[in-house]
């Protein structure tokens, strides 16, 4: 389970983005809904570690986040955190395989083929783990990086716009590969995104209101 | 330990998957690293193993006296066996300087060249010269007779001539079938030298008389005809005196009842190899000079000419150095360039990577270890270039001279320049890595 309560963030110094609580239970999936600008992916980033709140708690199963030194958070964001980007980006040198097992070894665990197949064929792409992440579709590419999330069995699956850069049949089916693997490994998967062809499928939403960004001076 | 190894290997591999991405940019890279590593290593092979050669047929040899010429001309011709003769010197002018109770001068070894076997020379002289060159029979004994010879290390090996064997000799100081002494006798091998690693290990040694009876013999035989052909030790002449070893038989009466060869009026050799009594002694020290103002002869310090050689040798030695350096130099601007580049390509991987538990100090080990890797492939590669190209260089000098050189020798230098090699490419790696690790990854990861 996640929880965020009272964050806030200095946005160049003059804008302070002011950001409402959140909650979202291990299994559950919960859509961060809101206009461009209003700070989506500043909050993905904060509760990814990746930014630090100016002000605000972080919890990650009742463990707040922001005590962490630099090297714990590295750690605990390559075991426990699983992102999938807006536009699915890989290592260009690599294959398939090679992408998930950079996940594994980042995150300081042993390398294990074995099991990145096995996410592979789950997400019906088992025939690409030798090609180079180059020769991918875009589709393929965004299950790719949906198996580079889950690949570490983390606890919080971050996604960023997954499905905004996708077909009405490929959104469904993204959404319902990572409601699955959220479910199936118990972990909270947060959704930031503006698609409206999520809000109906995802009832758990919360908003973030484009008028709760405050300007200072 | 299992997992120490599985993370050095990821960072092998990644690192090396990651150059061979950019193939264009990793091949250009290695090639001026070669380059200059190859010239370099090329250069410090050439200039060790010459000097070692300067240095093995020095000999102690303190003074060369031979005909007037270029000194250089008759040190080479002389000690390294490398160049024609400047000419001969008769006997009666030689006398002086190989008697033995010539006051300055402790050994004097008389050289008279002017024959081959197979490129190998054949050299008129006395015992001493084995002395000289502090070489040791491997097998048989040193030369008595008109014919016989003693055979260097070298020169058993590549002829493959040994105790017993006869062969005739060519004229000149090259091989050529065409101008073998047909008529002259057989010359024969009686000992086998050691090797020495002096220039005494591509020599065939014999009395000076017999290299005299072969040009007697020579001089005699109307039908033999060298026209044309440029004789260093033909201009000399042999009709002036009756002096024929031919069918001679020294057995059965002692040789000490002979008169020294030196005492031989008319004759000529091509030079001396003089070491003083006293290398201090004043008169000794001015000796060269003396010989030079007041006698038909010219006198040579080899170690002068030498010196004044590899100066000369020095000055593109040192230009080639220079070039070299300033290859290093630019491959190490290539490899800094690329790294740069590479970055803004790599930006958002490298963001991906912190983003997925990668440190500060992991992104900027693998940028450094990629420059490493450029540096010591592009090392290993260039010492391959030079030890290859030497191995040429070898062969061509060897075909032209006779003198062995070591393609695959390493010196200590070379080992030496692998840690100058790796710190180049570390140091033109070291600023893209550290714009690599400080780079903000939420503001690249929020660019697109």
């Amino acid at each position: 389970m996640i929880e965020a309560k009272g964050l806030t963030y200095n946005y160049k110094g003059n804008v302070r983005l002011k950001y409402p609580d959140i909650t979202c239970g291990s299994g559950e999936t919960c859509l961060l809904l809101g206009a461009s600008g209003s700070g989506k992916t500043t909050l993905l980033h904060m509760l990814a570690g990746i930014l630090s709140p100016d002000a605000g708690v972080i919890e990650f199963d009742g463990q707040a986040i922001s005590g962490f030194s630099a090297k714990e958070m590295n750690a605990f964001r390559g075991k426990e955190i699983g992102i999938v980007f807006q536009r699915p980006h890989f290592v260009q040198a690599l294959t398939v395989l090679d992408n998930l097992l950079l996940a594994q070894r980042l995150a300081g665990l042993d390398t294990n083929p074995s099991k990145a197949l096995n996410l592979l064929e789950r997400l019906g792409i088992q025939q690409k783990a030798k090609v180079s992440v180059k020769a991918l579709s875009q589709g393929e590419k965004q299950r790719v990086a949906i198996a580079r999330a889950l690949i570490n069995e983390p606890k919080l699956i971050l996604a960023d716009e997954p499905t905004s850069a996708l077909d009405d049949k490929n959104a469904e089916e993204v959404l319902l590969l990572l409601q699955d693997a959220a479910q199936q490994a118990q972990a909270s998967l947060l959704i930031v995104t503006h698609d409206n062809r999520l809000t109906d499928k995802v009832p758990q939403q919360i908003l973030l209101d484009i008028n709760q960004v405050k300007s200072e001076g | 330990m299992r997992s120490i190894h599985n993370f050095f290997y990821f960072f092998f591999t990644f690192t090396w998957k990651n150059l061979v991405n950019r193939p264009l940019s990793l091949v250009l890279n290695l090639l001026l690293f070669t380059l200059g590593v190859g010239l370099i290593s090329m250069l410090l092979l050439i200039n060790t193993q010459v000097t070692e050669k300067m240095e093995n047929n020095f000999a102690g040899i303190d003074l060369v006296i031979g005909a007037k010429g270029s000194p250089l001309q008759m040190v080479l011709c002389n000690m390294y066996h490398i160049d024609p003769p400047t000419g001969n010197i008769s006997t009666e002018n030689a006398r002086p300087f190989l008697n033995p109770d010539n006051p300055l001068i402790g050994n004097a070894v008389p050289l008279s060249i002017g024959d081959n076997y197979k490129g190998f020379r054949i050299i008129g002289s006395e015992h001493n010269i084995v002395d000289l060159y502090k070489a040791s029979l491997a097998e048989g004994r040193l030369w008595e007779k008109g014919t016989e010879v003693v055979i260097g290390h070298r020169v058993a090996e590549d002829t493959g001539l040994k105790l017993g064997d006869r062969f005739k000799s060519s004229h000149g100081l090259s091989a050529d079938i065409n101008m073998v002494h047909d008529d002259a006798a057989d010359f024969v091998v009686v000992g086998v030298l050691n090797k020495a690693q002096s220039v005494i290990d591509q020599l065939i040694l014999c009395s000076t008389r017999a290299v005299w009876a072969v040009h007697d013999h020579e001089h005699g035989a109307e039908e033999h005809d060298h026209e044309g052909h440029d004789h260093e030790a033909d201009e000399h002449d042999h009709d002036a005196h009756d002096h024929d070893h031919e069918g001679h038989n020294h057995e059965g009466h002692e040789h000490e009842a002979e008169a020294p060869f030196w005492e031989e009026d008319g004759q000529e050799l091509t030079a001396i190899l003089v070491q003083f009594r006293n290398k201090k002694n004043f008169r000794a020290l001015n000796l060269g000079r003396n010989i030079n103002e007041n006698t038909d002869l010219m006198a040579a310090n080899p170690a002068y000419e030498v010196l004044k050689l590899q100066g000369n040798i020095g000055i593109g030695v040192d230009m080639m150095r220079i070039i070299a350096m300033i290859i290093v130099f630019v491959s190490a601007l290539s490899v800094f360039f690329s790294l740069v580049n590479a970055l803004k390509e790599k930006k958002y991987e490298l963001a991906l990577m912190r983003s997925m538990g990668a440190s500060r100090g992991m992104i900027f080990s693998l940028i450094m270890l990629e420059g490493a890797f450029i540096a010591v492939i592009g090392y290993l590669l260039g010492l391959l270039l030079s030890h290859g190209g030497m191995m040429i260089f070898a062969d061509m000098l060897e075909a032209e001279y006779r003198y062995g050189f070591e393609a695959w020798r390493f010196l200590a230098e070379e080992a030496w320049m692998l840690l100058v090699v790796l710190l180049i490419g570390l140091t033109a790696a070291i600023i893209p890595a550290i714009m690599a690790s400080v780079s903000d990854i939420s503001t690249t990861l929020s660019e697109e």
